[in-house]
C-alpha cells in the first residue's frame, strides 16, 4: 500500500504557487505532513482527496491514477477536511447512515452494525440521537472521523483536525488517530509538530509548495543528535546571540527567550545540550529553506 | 458612525462586479425595448401603447418605469441578501465596529446602503431608455419632445417609494429571520397582493380597493387614469393624485413601518454571535471518563461494499428520500405552498367573472388557474429550490466531505432533480385537493378528475420538469447562486414577453409548443399531438442538457472556467459521448420531422413575410377596389364535415348579377389555399393568376350585361396536413366545428386585408389608410357593412356530418336523412338574407320551446343546442328570447324567421353571433354563467349577461338581418349601438332600473379604459369606424339608453321603430346614420337638439360637481335642499385633447334618503361655473347624486354620493 507522488505542481489563478513540483512516497501507516501555513499543505490535502485539480505531475495510489480515476479513488478515501459543515437537524446515527449508503454498504443489516461500532470507537455511542450540529468541537472532530471511517477506507487524510481543540479533547482525538493506522495509509495534515512525533512513523516537511525534509521522526531527530543546545537568556541579549549563533528556534520560558540553536560542538557559554526533539527538526528545515 | 457604516457598504458594494452586472442587465432591458418599440427592427412590431402614443410619450414611460419598479424585485433580493446575510456569515461589521456602534447606526446605515445601491442600480432604467431612445436609426416620428418630467415624474412616484417598499421588506425580514429564503416569500406575498388588485380592478366596486391594495400602485395609477386617451398620454405622466395618492402614502408609510419593526425587534447581540447556529441549542459536553471509554475492544463488523447497478440504484433512491425529507420540511417551500393555495382559492372566486356574474367553477377553468397564474409560483419553487439544493452542501462547508464520497457525481445531481419534480408534483397534487374541494365548496358537483391528472400530469408537468433541468443546467454552468437566479428571471421575462415576438419559431424557443386547450365540447381537439411532438423534441434537448449539467457538475473546488472546462474533458467518457449523441440525433430527427410538418407540408411564416404579402396585396390590388363587379344573389352549398378526419369537403354554386348599369366582362375573385376550384357558368379564362395572395382575375368571353347574370362554381376541400407551428390547422373539430363563410371565395378587393397599424404601414411607405368610407361616398352606400360581394341572398346548404352530430346552418330544415352512415341535413332560408352565413356541427342535446307571437298568432320554434353537462342556465337563454322577442316584435316589426337557436360552441372563440334564427355562443360566455346568487337575490350587484348577451344577439335578427348599414362611417353605431341599446331596454324590463343602472355603469367604464388605446382618432357616435368596438357598443350604448331617457316617452323606440319599417331590406343605397339623424331629429324637442348634436356628432365630457348641499325643514314636515353645483363640459377633438365647452345643459339630480330611497329626480338646468338650486321634498334627504343613472359622459365613472347636511339654525 503506497501513495506516490510524482513533480506534482499546482499554481492558482492569482499567481500562488502552492505546489511546486512536489515529490513524496508515503507507505502505510501513520504519515505526518508538517508545515507552517500556506505551505501547501491542504492544497496537497485537496488535491489527493481528488478535490482539486494539479497543474501538472502524477499521483498514484496502489495503482490507482489519483488525477484521473478520481470515481476509484473515492472508493477507498477517507476525508476529514480542515473545516466542514454538518446538514442542520440530523442526529449522529443518521447522518453516518447517510454517509455509509453512499459509500456503498448497501445491505442495511451490515451498515446499522458498522455505524453502531464507530460510534462506539469514537465514543459518541450515547449521542447518537443528537443532532451533530450541536456537538462540540472535538466530538465533530470525532465524528468526522467516524464519518472518514465508514467503509472501508485504505487511504486516510486528516487536514488539521487538532486545531482549535482543547488539550484534553486533543488527546482524545490523537488516541483514535492512532487505533486506526494499521494496514492503511494515513496522512495526517498539520503544523502541530507534538501531533506528529506523538503519532507519525513517518513523516515529511513541507514549505512553499515542496518537501523539504522526509524521513521518520526518529532517524530525522538523531540526525540532530548531540547538535542541539538550549540556554535562558536576557532579552537584550537576543539580537547579539542571533549574530553569534544559530538559533534553531526559541520560545519564552518562564517570560524569558529559551533558545534553541544547532552546534556541531559545545558552544560553552552556558549552553546545556538536549535531546533533539520533532520542533528542532521542523524549524531547522523550514529555516534553512526559507534563509 | 452611521456615515462608516453607509460608506463601507457603499464601498464593499461597488467593489463586487454584481452590481454593474445587475446595473447592465437593467440598461440592456430598457435599452431594447426602446429600439423594439422605435422600430430599430424592420421586422418585430412592438406596441407599449396606443398607435396614437409616442414610444416616449410621458404616459409610456410611467407604465414601462412601473413595469420595471416590480420585474427589477429578483435583483434587489440580490442586493440586500448581500448587505444582510452575507455580512451575518462572515461577521464583518461586528469585527470593525463591536464597541463603539449604535444600533441605530447599524441598522440605518446598512438600510440606506441597501436602498442607495438599489436606487443606483435602478437608474439604468432611466439611462437606458433615454439612450435607446437616442439611437439615430430609430423612427423619428415615432417619438415626441424629450420631457425631463417623463423621467423624473416616475422617478418619483414608483421607483422611488417601490424601491424602498422592497428594499425594506428584504431588509427587514432578512435582518430578523436571517434567512434568504423569507425575501422569496415576500416576493411572492407582494406579487399575489399585485395579482389581486389586478383582478379586482376590472370590477366597478372593487376599484378602489384594488388601488389601495397594489403594493406597487400600477393597479391605482389605472383607477386614477381611467378616461386618459392618447394625447393625455403625450403631454404627462398620471398625475399623482386621489387614490393613486392615497396608495403611494399608504405603501410609503408601509415600508417606514416594517422599518420601525425591524429597528424594534432587532436584538443587537445578534450581531455577535455566530449567525447560523442560532438554532442551536447548549453545546454538548463531553465528561472526561465518557471518552476513554473506547477500551472495550469489539471487533470490526464485517461488511461488504457495493458499487453495483443495484446498489447505485439504492444510492439514489435513498438520496431522493433524504432531499425530498429536507426540501418538504424546509419552513419555506411549506408557506411557498401555502401561499399558492390560498392564492389558487383567491383567484377561483375571480374565474371568468362578467359584468360581475361569477362563472361556475367546471374543472376547465380551475385547471386554467392552476396552469396559468398558479405556474409563476411553481416555477419561482423551481428557480429558488434548484439554487438551495445545488448549493447546500457548498452553504454548509459540507461538500468538502460528500465530494470525496465514491457516489458517483450524476447520482447526486440526479436525486436534486427528481427531489424537486417529486416536490411540484405533490403540491400539484395538494392543488388539486384543493381546486376540487373548491368546487364541492361551490356547489359544483360535476368534476371531472381524470381531466385533472390528464390536463396537469398529462400536458403541464412536462413544463416545469423541461424548466427544472433548465434552472439545474443555468445554475451549475454559471455557478453563482444569485446571478443563476437573475438568469433565470431574465429567462422568464424573455419567455413569456419576448420569445413569440421575436423568434416566433416553436423549434427555437426552448419549451415551445403550440398550445393546447380543453373544451367541454371538444375535449382537448387535436391539440395534444402537435404539443407533445415539440415537447419531446425539446425534452431530447434537456436530455442533452442533463448530460452537460452531469459534466459541468461541481463536486471540487476548483470554480476557474479553464479549470472546469479540463474537468468536463477529463469527464466525458465512451457512455457519455455515446448519449449525447443518441440525444443529440434523436434531437434533429425530432426537429426535422416538426420541420418537415411545420415548413415543408404546411407554411410558416414570419409575422413579417404576412405583413410583406399585405404590402404587396394592397399595392397591386388596391386600384381595384372600386372596379365594377357583380354581386352573388343566390348561394348553394353542399357540404361534408368529416370531424374524425377534420377535413370539410364543399361544393358551392353562386349565381352572380349584374346590379351595375354597364357591362362587366372580367370577375376578380379573391380565393384562398383551401380552394380548389373556381369556373364559370360561361366561357371564361383565368387571365390573372396571383397564388400567393390568391387573387384571381377570370375574363369572361361574353361580357355580363346589366341585369344579366352568370352561375359560379367552387370547390372547397380542407384537410390538415401534418401539424403547422400553432397546432394542427383544422376547420373542422372534432366535436364542434363552427366556421363561417369568410372561408369561401368573395368577389373584388379587399379593404380587410390591408394593414391596419399606421404605424406599421409607414415603415412601409403606404399613405395613411382611410378606416371607413364617408357617408355621402356612394359606392360606400351601396355596399353593406358585412360584404361587398352582395345584397341579400338566397340561401340553402345540404349539410352531411358524422351520425351522432348535427349540422346546423341559417334556414328552415327542409330535409334530414341518413346515409352511407351519415347524417344529412337540408336548409333553406324562407327568405333572402345577407351574405354572411356560418355552419356547425356538434354531439348536441336539445331544449325546445315555443313561442307565440301576441300579435300575430305565429309560433316560433325557440331551441338551445347545448353541451350535454352545461343545462345551467337554459331558462335564462329561453327567457330571454321569449321576453326580446316579445319586445322587438312589438316595438320594433315582426320577427321574420320560423325559429330561433342558440347554438353552442367550443371556447376556441369567444362571443355570439347572430344568423338568421340563428345565434351561435361560445362555451365561456353564458352556458357556465354562475347565476345562482343572482336569481336568488343574495347578489344584486351583477347583471344576468347569458340573458343580455340573448337580447343583443335577438336583437340583430332585426339590426343586421332586417335593417342593412351601408358600409360607410357610423354603420356600426346603427348595427351595434342600437343592438346594445335595445337589449338594454330588455334587460331593464325584466330586470329592473337597477340593473340597467348597473350594466351602463360599467359598460361607461370599459369606454373610459379604452379610450388611451384609440391607433387612429376617436371619432363621433355617428361617424365611428368598424374597429371601434369599444365606441359603437360601449359608448353607443350607454347614450342610447340616456337619450332614450332624455327623450322620455318611449320616443326613441318610435325612432327606431320607423327606422325599421322605412329601411328593413332596404338595398342600394343602405342606410346611414344620416337617415337615423334625421328622424330623430322629428321626434327631438328644440331644448335637446344641442344634446343629440352632443353625443352623436361630438365627443362630449362633463365633469359636474356638487360643492356644498344643506337642508331646512319647515313645520309642516317639507324639506328644501340647497345645492350649489359645479357645471364643466368639454369637447374632445379625436387625439383626446379637451377643449372647454359653454353650457348650459340638462343633467338629471337625484336625491336620497338615508335608506337609498329615491325622494328626487329630475333633471335641471346646469350652465359653465357654480349654480345654485333649491329642491322641496317631503322625506328627509342624506345624499345628493348628479346624474345617478349616467346619462351624460364624465370621465369620473363613480357617481359620487354628496351628504346633505341640515342647516344650523
Amino acid at each position: 500500500m503506497k501513495l506516490e507522488i510524482k513533480n506534482l505542481s499546482k499554481t492558482y489563478e492569482n499567481g500562488i504557487k502552492a505546489l511546486n513540483n512536489l515529490n513524496l512516497t508515503i507507505n502505510s501507516g501513520m504519515f505526518g505532513l508538517l508545515g507552517p501555513n500556506g505551505a501547501g499543505k491542504s492544497t496537497l490535502m485537496r488535491t489527493i482527496a481528488t478535490l482539486q485539480e494539479a497543474d501538472q505531475g502524477e499521483i498514484t495510489f496502489n495503482g490507482i491514477n489519483v488525477l484521473t480515476e478520481k470515481e476509484k479513488l473515492k472508493e477507498v478515501l477517507g476525508y476529514l477536511p480542515q473545516e466542514f459543515g454538518i446538514y442542520p437537524k440530523i442526529s449522529a446515527v443518521e447522518l453516518l447512515n447517510h454517509i455509509a449508503i453512499l459509500k456503498g454498504l448497501s445491505n442495511k443489516k451490515e451498515r446499522k452494525e458498522l455505524v453502531q461500532f464507530l460510534l462506539n470507537q469514537v465514543n459518541l455511542h450515547n449521542f447518537r440521537n443528537k443532532y451533530v450540529s450541536s456537538f462540540s468541537g472535538g466530538m465533530k472532530q470525532r465524528f468526522g472521523i467516524a464519518m472518514a471511517l465508514l467503509g472501508d477506507p485504505k487511504l486516510i487524510i486528516v487536514d488539521e483536525p487538532t486545531a482549535g481543540l482543547d488539550p484534553a479533547e486533543r488527546v482524545r482525538f490523537n488516541n483514535l488517530l492512532s487505533e486506526i493506522s494499521e494496514d492503511k495509509v494515513v496522512i495526517l495534515s498539520t503544523h502541530i509538530v507534538d501531533d506528529v512525533s506523538d503519532l507519525c512513523s513517518d513523516m515529511a516537511i513541507i514549505n512553499s509548495g515542496e518537501v523539504i525534509l522526509n524521513g521518520k521522526p526518529v532517524n530525522v531527530m538523531s540526525e540532530l543528535g548531540g547538535k542541539i543546545w538550549e540556554k535562558i537568556i536576557d532579552k537584550n541579549d537576543f539580537s547579539k546571540y542571533q549574530e553569534d549563533f544559530h538559533i534553531v528556534y526559541s520560545h519564552l520560558n518562564g517570560g524569558k527567550p529559551l533558545i534553541h540553536i544547532f552546534s556541531e560542538e559545545n558552544p560553552g557559554n552556558g549552553f546545556n545540550q538536549i535531546e533533539p526533539k520533532l520542533d528542532d527538526v521542523y524549524f531547522m528545515a523550514i529555516n534553512s529553506v526559507s534563509n | 458612525m452611521f456615515k462608516e457604516v453607509f460608506l463601507f457598504e457603499i464601498k464593499r458594494a461597488f467593489k463586487r462586479p454584481a452590481i454593474y452586472f445587475y446595473w447592465l442587465i437593467l440598461f440592456a432591458f430598457a435599452f431594447f425595448l426602446m429600439n423594439i418599440a422605435g422600430g430599430a427592427f424592420k421586422s418585430i412590431n412592438m406596441n407599449i401603447s396606443g398607435d396614437n402614443v409616442k414610444v416616449n410619450a410621458p404616459g409610456t414611460l410611467d407604465i414601462i418605469f412601473g413595469i420595471f419598479s416590480y420585474i427589477g424585485i429578483f435583483i434587489m433580493v440580490a442586493v440586500v441578501n448581500n448587505i444582510v446575510i452575507k455580512d451575518f456569515k462572515y461577521n464583518t461589521l461586528s469585527i470593525l465596529f463591536t464597541s463603539q456602534i449604535k444600533k441605530y447606526q447599524y441598522i440605518f446605515g446598512r438600510f440606506c446602503a441597501a436602498y442607495f445601491i438599489n436606487l443606483a442600480i435602478f437608474t439604468a432604467v432611466g439611462i437606458g431608455i433615454f439612450v435607446g431612445t437616442q439611437m439615430p436609426y430609430l423612427k423619428p416620428d415615432l417619438f415626441g419632445d424629450f420631457m425631463w418630467s417623463a423621467y423624473i415624474n416616475p422617478y418619483l412616484a414608483r421607483i422611488i417609494p417601490n424601491v424602498l417598499l422592497v428594499t425594506s421588506i428584504f431588509f427587514v425580514m432578512s435582518l430578523l429571520l436571517r434567512n434568504v429564503l423569507v425575501n422569496w416569500l415576500s416576493i411572492l406575498g407582494l406579487y399575489v397582493l399585485y395579482a389581486i388588485s389586478q383582478g379586482i380592478m376590472q370590477a366597478v366596486d372593487t376599484r378602489t380597493l384594488a388601488a389601495l391594495l397594489d403594493p406597487f400602485g400600477m393597479a391605482a395609477s389605472l383607477v386614477v387614469s381611467t378616461g386618459s386617451s392618447a394625447s393625455d398620454m403625450n403631454n404627462e405622466a398620471v398625475s399623482l393624485e386621489s387614490v393613486y395618492l392615497y396608495n403611494r402614502i399608504l405603501w410609503t408609510c408601509i415600508s417606514f413601518a416594517v422599518l420601525a419593526l425591524g429597528y424594534f425587534r432587532f436584538k443587537f447581540s445578534y450581531i455577535l454571535k455566530p449567525v447560523f447556529n442560532r438554532t442551536e441549542k447548549a453545546k454538548i459536553k463531553t465528561h472526561l471518563e465518557e471518552s476513554y471509554g473506547s477500551s472495550e475492544q469489539i471487533e470490526k463488523p464485517k461488511f461488504s461494499l457495493d458499487y453495483s447497478k443495484q446498489s447505485i440504484f439504492k444510492m439514489l433512491k435513498h438520496l431522493v428520500s433524504f432531499e425530498l425529507k429536507g426540501l418538504t420540511k424546509n419552513i419555506y417551500f411549506i408557506l411557498i405552498s401555502i401561499v399558492s393555495v390560498v392564492f389558487l382559492i383567491v383567484s377561483s372566486k375571480a374565474i371568468g367573472e362578467i359584468y360581475g356574474t361569477d362563472t361556475y367553477p367546471v374543472t376547465y377553468h380551475v385547471i386554467d388557474i392552476l396552469g396559468g397564474s398558479m405556474s409563476l409560483f411553481i416555477y419561482i419553487i423551481i428557480i429558488l429550490f434548484s439554487g438551495e439544493m445545488i448549493w447546500r452542501d457548498r452553504d454548509l462547508k459540507m461538500s468538502e466531505i460528500s465530494n470525496s464520497l465514491p457516489t458517483p457525481s450524476w447520482i447526486t445531481m440526479a436525486s436534486k432533480m427528481i427531489t424537486l419534480a417529486l416536490a411540484v408534483a405533490m403540491l400539484l397534487f395538494v392543488l388539486i385537493g384543493f381546486g376540487i374541494s373548491y368546487q364541492l365548496l361551490d356547489g359544483f358537483y360535476n368534476i371531472k378528475i381524470s381531466q385533472y391528472f390528464t390536463s396537469i400530469f398529462g400536458m403541464q408537468y412536462i413544463q416545469y420538469l423541461l424548466f427544472i433541468v433548465l434552472a439545474f443546467f443555468v445554475q451549475i454552468a454559471i455557478n453563482n447562486k444569485y446571478f443563476a437566479y437573475v438568469a433565470m428571471i431574465i429567462y422568464m421575462v424573455w419567455h413569456s414577453q419576448f420569445a413569440d415576438l421575436i423568434i416566433q419559431h416553436n423549434l427555437f424557443i426552448f419549451r415551445g409548443a403550440p398550445n393546447w386547450s380543453f373544451s367541454d365540447i371538444d375535449g382537448y381537439g387535436y391539440s395534444v399531438l402537435p404539443y407533445w411532438v415539440f415537447t419531446i423534441y425539446w425534452t431530447f434537448f434537456a436530455g442533452i442538457m442533463v448530460v452537460l449539467s452531469n459534466l459541468l457538475w461541481n463536486n471540487h473546488k476548483e470554480n476557474a472556467i479553464g479549470k472546469r472546462i479540463h474537468i468536463l474533458k477529463n469527464r466525458i467518457t465512451k457512455q457519455t459521448r455515446n448519449s449525447l449523441v443518441v440525444m443529440l440525433a434523436l434531437f434533429v430527427l425530432t426537429g426535422s420531422f416538426i420541420y418537415y410538418n411545420t415548413n415543408i407540408l404546411n407554411d410558416f411564416e414570419r409575422s413579417y413575410s404576412k405583413e410583406k404579402q399585405q404590402v404587396e396585396y394592397e399595392r397591386l390590388y388596391k386600384k381595384y377596389e372600386r372596379v365594377n363587379q357583380p354581386k352573388i344573389t343566390d348561394i348553394k352549398i353542399n357540404g361534408d364535415i368529416y370531424p374524425d378526419k377534420g377535413k370539410l369537403q364543399v361544393k358551392g354554386e353562386y349565381w352572380l348579377k349584374n346590379s351595375t348599369d354597364k357591362s362587366i366582362d372580367s370577375l376578380h375573385i379573391v380565393q384562398n389555399e383551401y380552394i380548389k376550384s373556381v369556373h364559370f357558368g360561361s366561357e371564361s379564362k383565368l387571365v390573372h393568376e396571383n397564388n400567393d395572395l390568391d387573387y384571381y382575375i377570370y375574363q369572361l368571353e361574353k361580357p355580363l350585361i346589366p341585369n344579366d347574370s352568370v352561375q359560379m362554381f367552387f370547390e372547397f376541400i380542407s384537410e390538415p396536413k401534418g401539424f403547422t407551428n400553432a397546432g394542427i390547422k383544422s376547420i373542422v373539430h372534432k366535436n364542434g366545428t363552427f366556421f363561417d363563410s369568410n372561408y369561401f371565395p368573395s368577389i373584388g378587393y379587399n379593404s380587410g386585408a390591408e394593414i391596419f397599424s399606421n404605424k406599421v404601414r409607414e415603415k412601409h411607405d403606404l399613405v395613411k389608410k382611410q378606416v371607413a368610407m364617408t357617408r355621402e361616398d356612394e359606392f360606400g352606400r351601396n355596399h353593406n357593412f358585412i360584404s361587398h360581394c352582395a345584397d341579400f341572398v338566397t340561401f340553402e346548404a345540404i349539410i352531411s356530418t358524422k351520425k351522432n352530430q348535427i349540422a346546423l346552418a341559417p334556414g328552415d330544415l327542409v330535409k334530414k336523412w341518413e346515409e352511407n352512415n351519415r347524417l344529412y341535413f337540408h336548409y333553406k332560408m324562407p327568405i333572402p338574407m345577407i351574405n354572411y352565413f356560418s355552419i356547425l356541427s356538434a354531439e348536441y342535446e336539445v331544449k325546445e320551446e315555443l313561442w307565440t307571437n301576441p300579435a300575430t298568432g305565429k309560433e316560433i320554434e325557440l331551441a338551445v343546442y347545448h353541451d350535454a353537462d352545461h343545462d345551467f342556465n337554459l331558462e335564462s337563454f329561453l327567457n330571454s328570447a321569449k321576453v326580446s322577442l316579445e319586445y322587438y316584435s312589438e316595438n320594433l316589426a315582426p320577427f321574420k324567421y320560423n325559429h330561433l337557436k342558440i347554438v353552442e360552441f367550443p371556447r376556441y372563440a369567444q362571443f355570439a353571433q347572430s344568423f338568421p334564427g340563428m345565434i351561435p355562443f361560445s362555451e365561456s360566455i353564458g352556458f357556465v354563467a354562475d347565476l345562482r346568487d343572482l336569481k336568488d337575490g343574495s347578489d344584486t350587484t351583477s347583471v344576468d349577461y347569458p340573458f343580455f348577451f340573448t337580447a343583443h344577439e335577438i336583437a340583430h335578427q332585426w339590426w343586421a338581418h332586417q335593417v342593412v348599414a351601408a358600409d360607410v362611417e357610423g354603420s356600426q353605431m346603427l348595427m351595434e349601438s342600437i343592438t346594445h341599446y335595445c337589449a338594454m331596454k330588455v334587460l331593464e324590463k325584466e330586470y329592473g332600473k337597477e340593473a340597467a343602472k348597473l350594466f351602463v355603469r360599467d359598460e361607461t367604464l370599459t369606454y373610459l379604459n379604452s379610450r388611451k388605446n384609440e391607433p387612429y382618432e376617436e371619432r363621433a357616435l355617428s361617424k365611428v369606424a368598424d374597429y371601434q368596438s369599444w365606441l359603437y357598443y360601449q359608448k353607443g350604448g350607454v347614450l342610447l339608453k340616456a337619450l332614450d331617457a332624455y327623450l322620455g316617452d318611449d320616443k326613441l323606440m318610435n325612432v327606431m321603430s320607423e327606422l325599421v319599417h322605412e329601411f328593413a331590406f332596404k338595398q342600394e343605397p343602405y342606410v346611414t346614420t344620416l337617415d337615423f339623424l334625421n328622424l330623430l331629429e322629428k321626434e327631438t324637442p328644440d331644448s335637446l337638439k344641442y344634446y343629440t348634436n352632443d353625443i352623436f356628432n361630438k365627443i362630449t365630457f362633463y365633469d359636474n360637481d356638487v360643492r356644498e348641499a344643506s337642508y331646512t325643514r319647515n313645520d309642516d314636515l317639507e324639506y328644501f335642499v340647497t345645492a350649489k353645483i359645479e357645471g364643466e363640459k368639454f369637447y374632445s377633438d379625436g387625439n383626446g385633447k379637451d377643449e372647454l365647452a359653454d353650457m348650459n345643459d340638462w343633467i338629471e339630480v337625484g336625491i336620497y334618503t338615508k335608506d337609498n330611497e329615491e325622494v328626487y329626480l329630475e333633471k335641471i338646468k346646469l350652465a359653465n361655473g357654480e349654480n345654485e338650486y333649491q329642491f322641496k321634498l317631503d322625506k328627509k334627504p342624506a345624499k345628493i347624486v348628479l346624474d345617478p343613472y349616467y346619462r351624460v359622459m364624465d370621465k369620473d365613472y363613480q357617481r359620487e354620493k354628496f351628504d346633505v347636511k341640515k342647516v344650523k339654525e
